[in-house]
């Protein structure tokens, strides 16, 4: 309340004084990503930094080393002795984490998810990728490279993963509605494992001679595609499409090992999740106009537009230099 | 002076020994003998059924036999232990630390870190050199510290590996944050793991089948191989016949974390990227194959033929599958049902031969 | 399976081994314990033993539970270190710190448990610790002489009167009285002195037992001194040279077993008549 106060007096007062945000008092607003150290996350932390330049936000940025809610509820707790005005959450469990967000609600502090969703919509907003819509953006630029006639193989992980589960299902439904004329083979479940990846992939390159191309859904699944096609000797004859634009992945994207790259925008995340953050705390948004979904698109880079300078910003950075 | 006449009567009864003798070391063998039927089996039928006989190349095999290199090493090593009467949880833990320590090295030494990030490596050979020796070092060692804690603490190895196996996962989440080590030069792909001899073998298999019957030379012929199964039999026996225990526990554990090094190895250089999540279940699959092998949980009775069988059935049951069409999770449940059956198998015939 | 009764190893019972040498009138000592001392904490359940093995001789060592007979053997065999007292191999004093150190020196022991690994063959539970390399690069690379091993294992098995149907079989596959054959005959392949024997018939029936008493006939007949320690007191009598009577921790007596019966010894064993 005396924060939320002094606040709304400092906006009287100073916005009276000057024009602009510049001289608005800074927001504390936590960041809590679901995992550091990894371009994914490096991106959408220099999102972040750059909308704390330009709203005039503090922020605190700090996560785990793994994506496990037993190594990121430390972090939080942390986080939140230091009584931030917002706070922007990547959950790394969907449901271990909905009471404290409600309680974090329930007191005024807006929290805005990225990445992931909670799965009770507690949150002020949820920012993530459209799953559902990058497994389409993926059918579609497979057809690009592949064409739509001949056989083609979707790896997921394991089923009920809701993530995955719609990238799969995105590309299915595409292929099913638009492009009948193509085979799809059941979809393959290697979980996390390479060595299985790469198995499924090479028995459906021996089942099918007409395979033309692998859809894979995470980095495990990737790995051992790639290989299993390049074992087969057939690199770039079966069309390879993955997620995600790690440096490696977007060298590999060049040398023709992949073949379509579905992008997320990781970057995006941290700068709308910051600016909204902000804009909330001081009031110039309120939380009943905020929209709960906030779905972003994913780009598709391939080796004929990774040049572009419209395709290579949305390249996750390992530093923001 | 009589001894002579009875030992030349009985050079020539030798024969008759023998007679009974393979009988009887069928009987032992059954499991191996009926799992590799089972493959047969399966490789027949896969042939027969699926799709334009799509199962049945000699490429196919290959694959095959490449999608096992890995597991095969695993397996073997943890045949050796559980016939020493032993167990090693922490083969996965081990794969991915010492993997992730031999791409660190080749990634680091190759070149510059901008040099290496733009995937231009100018010290490639001795990065590569130092990778490899990096892997077999730290994976024995690895295997070592697990053997010492065994024999000097005196602990249960299936404990001591369950908390090796976390130390080990820990150490290498600390190191990368979870991420998978990038810019592993590619040609370590092209040039070793893709590279076919004679146009038809992998180089991988080749690797792993070489030192498959290496392994199953020394456990079947060799005094390493008695005392491993004497030990595995009964631990009092082979002391009072003077093996030192604890020194042969320390070796056999060494010899499984060697295993788990040259299996790092072909993970980097078949997936140019560590995989850090993706060997969770590799310890049991490991002595899943062994068993389905017809070696016994017991100690005392071990085969590494049996083990390639065991390795080769998951893997031609998910090909195989797949090229059906078919769902690749019953896969999982047929090879739980062929565990049981082997077990099955093993247990009758021991209460048979008592 | 087994017919001890045609023992065929005839040639090497009773009458051919001791006995020449006792005409001789040299008996040979293999084994001497001299005065050994062996304490459990406060508990001295060793006091001052003294034994000579001799060569070719059944020595019996008889005595009620807790009188130190089988303490007395592990500290010939090497298992237990004595605290007092001299150890001495064809006239050597000797120190045995381990059961290797005992193998070393010739000393050879049948466990009560038999000790030997269930899941391996009879040939490779004979030469366990002690295997043969093949000859030539074979053996250089590590590989063992099986052929030679079952031979060898097989001639002494023949020469104890144990008919094996298999020399490749587990030895859990076999009768008791066959693992004790077995037992035995590591023990004789490898025993240059002595042969000690902790209850070697204990578990096991008349037919059997009887092959038993053969085996150890015969490992005496190779002029090797024999321990053995049993209960069963009417065959010690038929069986033994000489009965020593353990009593609390010491020697008591030392009996002719052609001169004494069954009732003697068990009063000597409990105390009822001096020594």
């Amino acid at each position: 309340m005396k924060t939320k106060l002094v606040v709304s007096l400092a906006t009287v007062l100073l916005g009276s004084v000057s024009l602009g945000a510049q001289a608005e008092e800074p927001v504390n607003i936590a960041f809590l990503p679901g995992q550091v150290g990894i371009p994914f996350y490096s991106s959408m932390q220099c999102g972040a930094e750059t909308a704390a330049k330009e709203f005039n936000v503090k922020l605190s940025w700090s996560g785990p080393p793994d994506w496990d809610i037993a190594l990121q509820q430390p972090f939080i707790d942390a986080a939140l002795q230091l009584h931030p005005q917002g706070i922007v959450l990547a959950p790394t469990d969907g449901g271990a984490l909905i009471s404290q967000v409600k309680e974090l609600e329930s007191k005024g502090l807006p929290v805005i998810t990225v990445d992931a969703p909670l799965n009770d919509p507690v949150e002020t907003q949820s920012i993530q990728s459209d799953h559902f819509a990058g497994g389409v953006a993926a059918a579609k630029a497979m057809v690009g490279v592949a064409g739509d006639k001949g056989t083609f193989l979707a790896v997921g992980m394991r089923p009920g993963l809701p993530d995955i589960d719609a990238r799969v299902a995105g590309f299915v439904e595409t292929f099913k509605k638009e492009h009948p004329g193509a085979k799809l083979v059941p979809v393959a479940y290697p979980e996390t494992s390479s060595t299985k990846a790469a198995q499924q992939v090479a028995a459906a390159i021996q089942a099918y001679p007409d395979l033309k191309g692998v859809y894979v859904t995470h980095s495990a699944a990737a790995t051992g595609a790639s290989a299993a096609i390049m074992e087969a000797g057939l690199r770039g004859k079966i069309k390879l499409i993955s997620f995600d634009a790690d440096p490696q992945q977007i060298r590999d994207l060049k040398d023709g090992i992949y073949d379509a790259l579905i992008i997320q925008q990781p970057y995006n995340m941290g700068y709308e999740a910051v600016k909204l953050s902000a804009q909330l705390v001081r009031h110039q948004v309120e939380k009943t106009a905020v929209k709960h979904d906030n779905f972003l698109p994913f780009v598709v880079a391939t080796r004929a537009n990774m040049k572009n300078a419209d395709i290579r910003q949305y390249f996750y950075k390992t530093s923001c230099k | 002076m009589n001894h002579s006449s009875s030992q030349e009567a009985l050079s020539v009864n030798t024969p008759t020994y023998d007679d009974g003798s393979t009988w009887f070391s069928r009987l032992r063998e059954a499991t191996a003998f009926w799992m590799f039927l089972i493959l047969l089996g399966l490789v027949v039928l896969f042939s027969l059924i699926s799709p334009n006989h799509a199962f049945l190349s000699v490429n196919n095999f290959f694959t095959i036999a490449l999608n096992a290199s890995q597991l095969v090493l695993l397996a073997v090593g943890m045949t050796f232990l559980l016939g020493a009467r032993e167990f090693d949880l922490s083969v996965g833990a081990n794969v991915v630390l010492s993997s992730i320590l031999a791409a660190r090295t080749i990634t680091s030494l190759a070149g510059t870190p901008d040099e290496v990030a733009m995937g231009n490596y100018p010290h490639l050979g001795p990065a590569i050199t130092a990778g490899v020796l990096v892997a077999i070092i730290s994976g024995t060692l690895f295997g070592l510290i697990n053997g010492l804690l065994v024999t000097k603490l005196r602990l249960s190895s299936f404990l001591v590996t369950l908390a090796t196996t976390a130390i080990g996962l820990g150490t290498a989440l600390v190191m990368t944050h979870g991420a998978n080590v990038p810019d592993i030069p590619r040609v370590l792909q092209t040039e070793f793991a893709t590279y076919r001899v004679f146009d038809m073998i992998p180089l991988p298999v080749l690797l792993s089948l070489v030192l498959v019957l290496l392994l199953w030379f020394t456990l079947a012929q060799t005094r390493f191989g008695v005392h491993t199964l004497a030990m595995g039999s009964s631990p009092d026996a082979s002391r009072r016949a003077g093996i030192n225990n604890a020194r042969h526990l320390l070796k056999l554990f060494g010899l499984m974390g060697f295993l788990c090094g040259i299996a790092a190895l072909l993970d980097i250089s078949r997936f140019a990227t560590t995989n850090i999540g993706g060997h969770q279940t590799d310890n049991l699959q490991a002595v899943a194959a062994a068993v389905i092998g017809g070696t016994s949980l017991f100690g005392g009775i071990a085969s590494v033929p049996g083990t390639l069988v065991g390795t080769l059935i998951p893997v031609v049951l998910g090909t195989g599958l797949v090229i059906m069409g078919l769902d690749s999770f019953y896969q999982l449940i047929l090879v739980g049902l062929i565990v049981i059956a082997a077990v099955y198998i093993d247990q009758r015939n021991r209460q048979l031969s008592i | 399976m087994h017919t001890p009764q045609q023992d065929s190893s005839a040639p090497l019972s009773k009458q051919s081994m001791g006995a020449a040498a006792v005409e001789a009138g040299r008996r040979e000592p293999a084994l001497e314990a001299i005065n050994i001392v062996k304490n459990f904490g406060s508990l001295q359940v060793l006091r001052d033993v003294s034994m000579t093995l001799y060569r070719g001789d059944i020595t019996a060592v008889v005595g009620d539970n807790g009188a130190g007979k089988s303490t007395f053997m592990k500290v010939l065999s090497g298992e237990h270190i004595p605290d007092g007292g001299q150890l001495c191999v064809n006239n050597r004093e000797v120190q045995l710190r381990s059961t290797q150190d005992a193998q070393s020196y010739g000393i050879e022991t049948v466990y009560q448990d038999l000790a030997l690994a269930p899941d391996l063959s009879v040939a490779e539970n004979v030469f366990l610790g002690r295997e043969i390399k093949a000859p030539g690069w074979r053996g250089q690379i590590g590989m063992l002489d099986r052929q030679l091993m079952l031979e060898e294992s097989t001639r002494i098995l023949t020469e104890l009167g144990a008919k094996l149907k298999s020399y490749r079989a587990t030895t859990q596959s076999l009768s008791g009285g066959q693992r004790q054959g077995v037992a035995i005959a590591r023990a004789i392949k490898w025993a240059q002195h002595a042969i000690l024997m902790d209850e070697p018939t204990a578990a096991l029936g008349t037919r059997q037992r009887d092959m038993v008493y053969a085996a150890i006939r015969a490992a005496a007949g190779r002029n090797l001194a024999v321990l053995l320690i049993s209960h069963d007191l009417p065959q010690v009598l038929e069986l033994a040279d000489r009965i020593i009577v353990m009593r609390q921790g010491t020697a008591v007596a030392n009996l002719n077993p052609a001169e004494v019966t069954v009732r003697d010894v068990v009063d000597v064993m409990l105390g009822a008549k001096g020594a």
